[in-house]
């Protein structure tokens, strides 16, 4: 038995059993009397100023409820979790393939998709910006404001310059991780109405309804009192529906409808617009003695974010504070640059950059393990965090450190389930 | 998904009746693996359904004087549960199983992947290695013809010589005597499951009582518009005795066959010059085990 | 367009639904019969949420259309508890830890109750195999493998 009412003993999952029956409801499975089907008319094009949108034919089309774009906003037109800056429908110019234009409600899912082939848009098209090396370019097209940089950091612990002379090896490679769909199996959906009492309803497939609460309050120029927003059932997020979906859209849609809109994205669509993992490159030296302890780090890191800054200024933050990972280094520097371009928006994404930090620092283990000839489990274990650690934020580790521990039972578990492969780690 | 009429016509007479008065606007749908989604896409606008999912008549396998008779309505699932084709006909049984997922092999029929001709077809390969016949009915009677005659399409606007009112309703091919010939195939894919071909190679080999190749056959799905032969390397081996050394000597020329035809795709042909030559590595050790003659270490 | 009438059996209960032509199966039992265990997940046959059991088979209900269920016997994952309670699979699934966020598990579930229906004592590999054609974006499979060998113990 244990000691603890909680901890060793085992529960099932709260709501197992809805999700077991198949009775748990998620976004997609409410219907309401008199709801309509809705869309969005997405662009095609990364960069461009929209030269001309005729919805004209799309609201003649009988059982059409409404076809709108931005100047049907009453309230603001600029949302985004830490920096505003992506509209609920484009008002000034594209910035991404997938931008919302327009959206649609209509009777039934047939119409509204038949309404977005019905809309005319042209396009005077400016130059994209596709990478992060074009982003910084001298006279590359500017994303957003006066300058592509969306977000920088510096962090420096120690003194990295008069640390390489202590250095019996140094070694210096570059490490670049790409960009990554969350897949979540559910795709993004909601559901809004206006209530007998006149508060905007929305329920949603989100990882975020206090955040959405007032994002739609802001949209609609109404208080958030007057916005309730539920979570249904969630169907996997992992980060990406963090970000703000398809609520804004169906409340926009109810707002002016008057009537509960249903919108459910395809997968293609999905996948277009919800947020990415952030690709980062890491340019990174390392030095160490020749007994192995760390003794300074250096890291140039850069990013391609895309077109919207979602949870980009929080990657930002915790990439570099992690960057020398469970190990313990007097001296480290990283400079971090996150750019905008147009490609698609990268945001929260299961560890907010550290397993991008991962690859850099366990790579740099590795590479200093060969450069030693130093078995590399050997190699972190001189290294580990452990009580009394300072990491190079300044803080002092007090307790909770299970780094070595954890390391010396998976190395016991290793040798028993992949003894040759552990062996080959000897000799490599 | 736009609007069209549905048909579920009881038997081949009358559903081809109905391609045939339909066929200025007309889909035809068995396992639906592919229509469906083209439908839900409003890729595809037919004006009329039919279904024929209902034809029972063209859903069996049979073994007739040494001819292999597979209805258009066999399941890959059906295909690869057959206890003949797994034993005979390794390259079919081999293809059908690894199609899709389980639910996909339980819907998606051969008829279906011949007629579609998709690039990356994993039955087709196994039928055009097996030099199948295919059966076209129409209102205006039958044709018989060889998968590679099928197979003169025009690219993407046509898949292959299949008129709008006509029916792919039979693939036949010769059992296979298994003392003498070989079958198999080896799926490159991403994935064990639910992943398209990269390539899907598959050979046919025929030894004498000697061990001497008289007759070998080799095509890749995934590596052209459609399954690609390779006839140098076929010609390479025949006369010659089969042995594991002697097929490896066919690589080379495979790895510049696929270069050559694949060279305006660089972005994957680095990758399928090379990766060809491992999958045929598996194809030939197959084919060598089955034999008798040869059991290779990887 | 001429709306049709599909007659089948729908988790043991005959059916009737007139409905159009353009609808896929998994359209007609979300929507007109109101069975919303069967989820959308891809509308391409490639994650397996919208798996029901066919003629005593898993398919993707988003391959099949409406009409073409004519005749057929389906099962979702409302048929296959019992007065609302789990069956042998369902508490499997759920004392083995093997949901999460739950969308892919009516698919699961369904996947599983084909095969045991079939092979009530399956191999690990024959689990594998079975269930290779649902995706599950949050465990990992293993939970969901050893569910269903649980739930296979106790057939």
């Amino acid at each position: 038995m244990s000691k603890y009412a909680v901890l060793n003993t085992e529960f099932p999952k709260v709501d197992a059993l809805e999700r077991a029956l198949g009775t748990a409801k998620y976004a997609a499975d409410y219907f309401m009397p008199n709801m309509l089907y809705s869309g969005v008319f997405r662009s095609t094009v990364p960069h461009a100023y929209v030269k001309k949108l005729n919805l004209d034919k799309a609201r003649a089309l009988p059982g059409v409820a409404a076809v709108l774009d931005y100047t049907a906003i009453p309230g603001k037109n600029r949302f985004g979790i830490i920096v505003k800056d992506e509209p609920c429908l484009v008002d000034d110019k594209i910035r991404r393939y997938g931008d919302a234009l327009a959206v649609v409600a209509a009777e039934t899912q047939e119409l509204v998709d038949e309404a977005l082939e019905l809309i005319e848009v042209e396009y005077e098209e400016l130059t994209p910006v596709k990478s992060f090396e074009e982003a910084m370019a001298p006279g590359a097209p500017i994303v957003h404001g006066q300058t592509n940089v969306h977000a920088k950091k510096h962090l420096e612990f120690g003194n990295v310059d008069e640390a390489w002379d202590k250095c019996d090896v140094i070694v210096e490679n570059t490490y670049s991780t790409h960009i990554l769909s969350h897949m979540f199996i559910e795709p993004d959906a909601g559901l809004a109405y206006l209530d007998e009492q006149g508060v905007m309803n929305v329920i949603a497939s989100t990882q975020n309804p206090h955040y959405d609460r007032n994002e739609v309050a802001a949209m609609l120029g109404i208080p958030m009192n007057r916005v309730r927003v539920k979570q249904a059932t969630t169907g996997g997020g992992f980060g990406g529906k963090l970000d703000i979906g398809v609520q804004l859209h169906v409340a926009l849609l109810a707002w002016h409808t008057r009537r509960p809109v249903k919108m459910v994205r395809s997968r293609t669509e999905s996948t277009m617009v919800s947020s990415k993992r952030h690709p980062i490159t890491m340019k990174c030296r390392t030095g160490a003695t020749r007994d192995g302890k760390l003794v300074a780090v250096d890291v140039v890191m850069t990013c391609d974010a895309g077109a919207y800054g979602s949870y980009g200024p929080a990657v930002i933050g915790r990439a570099p504070v992690h960057i020398v990972g469970p190990y313990e280094c007097p001296n480290v520097r990283c400079d971090a640059v996150f750019a905008y371009t147009n490609n698609p928006m990268c945001g929260a994404f299961r560890g907010f950059g550290v397993p991008q930090a991962a690859v850099c620092h366990e790579g740099q283990m590795n590479a200093l393990a060969k450069a030693l000839n130093m078995d590399p489990i050997e190699l972190r274990l001189r290294n580990a965090h452990k009580v009394g650690t300072v990491i190079p934020t300044g803080q002092t580790l007090t307790e909770s450190v299970g780094f070595t521990d954890t390391l010396l039972k998976a190395r016991e578990k290793a040798l028993e389930v992949m003894p040759e492969a552990m062996a080959r780690l000897k000799t490599e | 998904m736009r609007p069209f009429d549905f048909y579920a016509p009881a038997t081949v007479v009358e559903a081809l009746e109905l391609m045939h008065q339909h066929k200025e606007n007309v889909a035809v749908i068995a396992g639906g693996t592919d229509l469906v989604l083209e439908l839900n896409e409003r890729k595809a606008n037919p004006a009329v359904v039919i279904d024929l999912k209902k034809l029972k008549e063209l859903d069996y396998i049979r073994v007739e004087e040494g001819v292999v008779r597979i209805g258009a309505l066999t399941t890959h699932a059906a295909i690869a549960a057959d206890r003949q084709i797994e034993k005979y006909v390794r390259v079919l049984h081999e293809a059908c199983r690894q199609v899709g997922s389980p639910q996909i092999r339980n819907l998606g029929t051969i008829g279906g992947n011949l007629a579609q001709s998709s690039v990356a077809g994993d039955g087709l390969a196994a039928c055009v290695t097996l030099d199948a016949d295919v059966t076209l009915r129409s209102v205006r009677g039958e044709r018989r013809m060889k998968l590679d005659e099928f197979l003169a399409g025009e690219g993407a606007t046509r898949r292959n010589i299949l008129a709008a009112d006509e029916l792919l309703t039979e693939v036949s091919f010769a059992l296979p005597d298994i003392r003498h010939t070989a079958t198999a195939f080896y799926k490159l894919a991403k994935r064990k499951s639910l992943a398209i071909s990269v390539i899907g190679g598959g050979m046919v080999a025929t030894v004498d009582d000697n061990g001497i190749c008289t007759y070998a056959r080799m095509r890749a799905g995934a590596l052209g518009r459609y399954p690609m032969p390779f006839p140098t390397c076929e010609a390479h081996l025949v006369g010659k005795k089969l042995t594991y050394a002697t097929m490896l000597e066919t690589l080379p020329i495979m790895h510049d066959q696929v270069l050559e035809a694949n060279k305006s795709r660089p972005w994957s042909v680095f990758y399928k010059k090379e990766s060809v030559q491992g999958v045929f590595k598996k194809v030939f050790a197959d084919v060598l085990h089955q034999l008798g003659l040869e059991e290779v270490q990887e | 367009m001429n709306k049709i009438t599909v007659h089948c059996t729908v988790n043991h209960k005959p059916v009737s639904v007139e409905i159009e032509p353009n609808k896929r199966l998994l359209d007609m039992l979300r929507v007109n019969l109101g069975l919303t265990s069967v989820k959308e997940g891809c509308s391409e046959g490639e994650c397996g949420a919208c798996t029901v059991i066919y003629n005593g088979e898993p398919v993707t209900s988003c391959c099949i259309l409406a009409g073409q269920a004519e005749g057929a016997d389906i099962i979702t994952l409302e048929g296959v508890s019992v007065d609302g309670k789990p069956d042998v699979v369902q508490q499997a699934f759920i004392e083995s830890g093997a949901i999460q966020c739950g969308f892919c598990i009516p698919g699961m579930i369904l996947t599983a109750e084909a095969l045991l229906m079939k092979n009530p004592h399956p191999t690990m590999e024959q689990i594998k195999e079975a269930m290779s054609g649902n995706l599950c974006r949050c465990t990992g499979y293993k939970k969901i493998e050893e569910a269903v060998a649980l739930a296979a113990s106790r057939m």
